[in-house]
């Protein structure tokens, strides 16, 4: 079997986005940055044993050794793809930090890579951003990626609106490219109630704005104009602000030659806009989705895809409205993700007859963290997953949660800990955080809330 | 000012609780649990309850280190 060399940035669409268009307000916070970069950890899930996972920053030993300790088998790389400090700065909203591509194009760690990439292995990012073709060019790696414009495309917030058009599902989303329209379009839906200003390659937790007052819109007006008048374009999707009882994404991939296969279907337990938790998705759920003819919906939307010259993994955001009512396409996201990640642990943790919830937990400290202690402690208090035990706590990553430590030093440590929650049943996940956040608290890191 | 603030974090959280819980040195992420969607929704409250206007690009994350420290910076914004 070919090996495979998984690699990735999580915050794709900051790479995809064209630089002249207007933003939303945003804050400028280097520490989420960080955090985001440190996900590609996570990437360690789709591994087999022939197969390397490459990160910016070198995994934490013990976390590694764990996660192979639990039958997780997989090469990473022993040394840092980041070199200077000035690296990682962030601008507001934005981002200048290096892509994983950018990292591994850099010189500076070409003879290590070129040491440790198989050639002739199997190049499978989280997303194909610009200069994949390039990497996989330099270390001869195999790829077979769609062009960077199709991807582009296929990952706005517009091309969703299109999409919704062709499947003839309803479509309550409008695109505007000027500041007037954005102000007209906007109180005539303010009229109707809130509504949602959409960046075109936003993602859940950024770059999208529920507007609630005509105050609030004539602010956005105001700061998208002054942008406007410095040379930059307006593009956002306006879309009403629907009540939801519940969100839900599908995984599939389409082939090179245009099959399409689905993955799986994941509830998701959000915070607001932003991703809370990804679990397994309910037989009723799945039942009312094939009542419904929702998978064959996805089919299409593959083929569709497939047409306008995309291939490769894509994970679909859908929702159950307040009065029951399906929203099938919310939104496009034309790479790996979150919820392919949970289902390529809920794989592994199926041959142990156990389920798992994908989540996080937002922690501070103060001084360094030991993760190696952290991890002895989780073990120790039999909180700990290992084969024989029948529930506990699987951490994901472990750099996530120690970004800070870089930083100022007067100010504390913010990061989070991404894991999953491993048990017989869905109720016993409560009990398994509540024990996590004492422990954590025992090793000197709060969970905030 | 804290006061209208303090009614507007419970407002942006949904969650009336919060008026009895925030207090001076609550951290407006890690104590109240805004995030930075919630801070910009609280932002533009901010601005529409004061006739204020914030800079989002200047912003410092170190205004929302207490509650106090977020209410002593929109108290030294110029009124519009």
């Amino acid at each position: 079997m070919t090996a495979r060399i998984f690699c990735g940035t999580f915050e794709a669409e900051a790479y995809w986005r064209e630089t002249d268009l207007a933003r939303l307000p945003s804050l400028m916070d280097r520490n989420a940055s960080r955090v985001v970069e440190a996900m590609d950890e996570m990437l360690f899930a789709f591994c087999d044993a022939s197969d390397c996972l490459v990160t910016a920053r070198r995994m934490d030993d013990a976390h590694t050794e764990y996660l192979h300790a639990i039958g997780f088998a997989f090469h990473r790389n022993q040394f840092d793809l980041v070199g200077s400090a000035d690296e990682d700065t962030s601008e507001a909203g934005g981002t200048s930090a290096p892509s994983i591509f950018q990292r591994m194009d850099d010189e500076r760690f070409s003879q290590q890579l070129a040491a440790f990439l198989p050639e002739g292995a199997r190049l499978e990012p989280f997303a194909v951003l610009p200069g994949a073709s390039q990497v996989a060019q330099r270390y001869g790696l195999a790829a077979a990626f769609p062009p960077q414009e199709v991807i582009r495309r296929v990952n706005t917030k517009g091309y969703a609106l299109e999409m919704r058009e062709r499947l003839e599902i309803p479509n309550p989303g409008v695109v505007v490219e000027e500041v007037r329209s954005l102000s007209e379009t906007g109180a005539a839906l303010l009229c109707r109630g809130p509504f949602m200003v959409k960046d075109d390659y936003g993602v859940s937790g950024k770059g999208n704005q529920v507007i609630e007052t005509a105050r609030a819109l004539q602010r956005i007006v105001r700061y998208v104009a002054g942008q406007v008048s410095s040379g930059k374009r307006v593009r956002f999707v306006l879309e009403p602000y629907l009540a939801k009882r519940s969100d839900f994404s599908c995984q599939f991939r389409i082939e090179e030659g245009g099959d399409v296969t689905v993955i799986s279907v994941q509830e998701l337990l959000n915070n607001g806009l932003a991703f809370g938790a990804s679990c397994s998705a309910s037989p009723e759920l799945l039942e009312m989705l094939d009542r419904v003819g929702y998978l064959n919906l996805i089919e299409r939307m593959g083929s569709l895809m497939h047409a306008d010259g995309y291939h490769g993994d894509v994970c679909v955001d859908s929702m159950i409205l307040q009065a029951g009512e399906l929203a099938p396409l919310v939104e496009i996201n034309a790479r790996k993700s979150m919820s392919l990640i949970k289902h390529a642990v809920d794989r592994y943790l199926a041959t142990y007859g156990r389920l798992g919830r994908l989540s996080y937990v937002s922690t501070v400290n103060h001084g360094r963290i030991d993760f190696p202690g952290v991890l002895e402690l989780l073990d120790r208090e039999e909180l700990l997953f290992t084969a024989n035990r029948a529930s506990g706590v699987l951490p994901l990553t472990s750099r996530t949660m120690c970004v800070g430590e870089t930083a100022r030093a007067e100010e504390p440590n913010r990061g989070k800990l991404y894991l999953t929650t491993v048990s017989k049943t869905p109720e016993e996940h409560g009990s398994v955080m509540g024990a996590l956040e004492r422990v954590l608290e025992k090793c000197g890191v709060r969970v905030t809330h | 000012m804290q006061d209208r603030i303090i009614r507007l974090i419970s407002q942006v959280k949904d969650d009336a609780t919060l008026v009895a819980r925030v207090t001076d040195s609550s951290h407006l992420v890690d104590d109240v649990g805004l995030d930075f969607l919630q801070l910009i929704n609280l932002i533009l409250l901010v601005e529409e309850e004061f006739s204020v206007q914030v800079d989002f690009e200047s912003f410092q994350v170190q205004h929302l280190s207490s509650l106090a420290r977020f209410t002593d910076y929109v108290a030294g914004l110029p009124r519009e």
